[in-house]
């Protein structure tokens, strides 16, 4: 009996690709099957941010594609605004249906949205700087807050908030997260939650990337890779800044330099001092010294 | 530590220098200094070719090209240092003289090696002349 149920283990069937199935009754026009497998695809772990942008781009592609309401239209722009968020560039946009491309457009156009290249591993202990940029319509002056945690656990996390400042960059704004300050770790293998918002002069909230409830999940390690590790760990990360190699040591501190004139000197100090010592000399008599030639 | 290493570095590579090859000597006779002599002449030669290499006087009056002679009431004691610095002469002859005035009073000569790096020491015995 254990023997059976063992060899049926064993020969059970392999899970199959959702979102790849997904993509393909999208395709094939069938909707409501697609959204079944998208919802089962979006509920699983690990999900890349590609994947998840190719999820919320197909989503929206599906909701487009059911009988029109204004319910599916409304689910649709934010399944399209999750996409940005995750994907600034829209590239999951690739797979998508016209409808949902065109729609995608009208809200690049039409709507504030706050986009980001999400940071998943930074190395811990130095500054981080968070970027965001606003695209679409505006109005007024809005401004960009970053908020952030890295003190939670079991409790509901209190985020630090900080106004982003404007840089050169069209609708650039940037943030500094300093070690040790503001309770920024200074060090260590910490998870730090963040999400940005753009808000009016009025106080209204235009668009938020990530929200405290559902925050960028950012892992701050000293031992993670940087640069090699970040495609790895997420396709949709970036590194957080460029690894600066260790300043080059200048030339009068290397010793494969130092140590041969060094030596050079004490060397040849010592033969100068050698052959400049005087011969000894023999004694004079009471009429003195004759040189023979 | 190191300061120390270098400096007997030093003393040993000094101690290994010789002096140059040289011939001490010394001219003795019952000759007072000026009653009986007043000048002493030396001559050295190179052996066996007898060439003069060098040639010196020493008087009780002395001049400029002649040395001062030392009185001596007890007969004459003059020691000379012949030093040559390279290695072009072995053996040399030495031919030494007294005189009083114009006339010669006393003589003696020898036959010398030089040995590298050291000083030998030697004794002219001088002679009346008659």
């Amino acid at each position: 009996m254990t023997a059976i149920l063992l060899s049926l283990l064993l020969c059970a069937p392999a899970e199959p690709d959702r979102l790849a199935n997904a993509r393909s009754l999208v395709a094939a026009g069938k909707y409501a099957d697609a959204l079944v497998d998208l919802q089962a695809v979006s509920q699983m772990y690990g999900n890349t941010m590609r994947e998840q942008a190719e999820i919320s781009a197909l989503r929206a592609s599906a909701l487009l594609g059911l009988p029109a309401s204004t319910e599916h239209r409304l689910e649709a722009v934010q399944a399209l605004q999750e996409m940005y968020h995750v994907d600034p560039d829209g590239t999951a946009l690739a797979h998508a249906t016209d409808e949902a491309k065109a729609l995608a457009q009208h809200l690049r156009t039409e709507r504030s949205l706050v986009l980001t290249d999400r940071i998943v591993v930074a190395r811990s202990g130095r500054p981080l700087r968070i970027r965001a940029r606003l695209a679409g319509v505006r109005i007024g002056e809005p401004q960009l807050f970053l908020n952030y945690s890295a003190q939670h656990g079991s409790e509901e996390p209190e985020y630090v908030r900080v106004p982003m400042e404007r840089v050169a960059a069209a609708d650039t704004y940037e943030a500094w997260l300093r070690p040790g300050v503001g309770g920024v770790p200074g060090g260590g293998e910490h998870l730090l939650l963040y999400y940005i918002e753009a808000v009016d002069p009025g106080g209204l909230v235009l668009d938020s990337n990530g929200t405290a409830k559902d925050p960028i999940r950012l892992t701050l390690s000293d031992t993670l890779p940087e640069a090699a590790g970040i495609a790895a760990l997420d396709e949709g990360g970036r590194a957080a800044h460029p690894v600066l190699p260790p300043p080059q040591r200048p030339w009068y501190k290397r010793w494969t330099i130092v140590g041969p004139i060094v030596a050079a000197i004490v060397i040849g100090g010592t033969i100068a001092l050698i052959a400049t010592q005087p011969k000894p000399q023999p004694n004079e008599g009471n009429l003195g010294r004759l040189d023979l030639p | 530590m190191k300061r120390a290493a270098l400096i007997a570095l030093l003393a040993v590579c000094a101690a290994c220098k010789q002096q140059d090859p040289a011939l001490m000597i010394t001219m003795t006779g019952p000759f007072l200094v000026p009653q009986n002599a007043n000048k002493l002449h030396l001559d050295v030669f190179d052996f066996p070719e007898l060439t003069l290499i060098r040639s010196k006087d020493w008087c009780y009056d002395p001049t400029p090209n002649c040395d001062s002679l030392p009185p001596s009431s007890n007969g004459l004691i003059g020691t000379v240092t012949l030093v040559q610095t390279g290695d072009a002469h072995h053996r040399v002859k030495i031919n030494a003289t007294l005189l009083l005035g114009a006339s010669t009073v006393g003589a003696g000569t020898l036959q010398a090696d030089f040995q590298g790096g050291a000083t030998t020491f030697l004794e002219v015995p001088m002679t009346r002349v008659p």
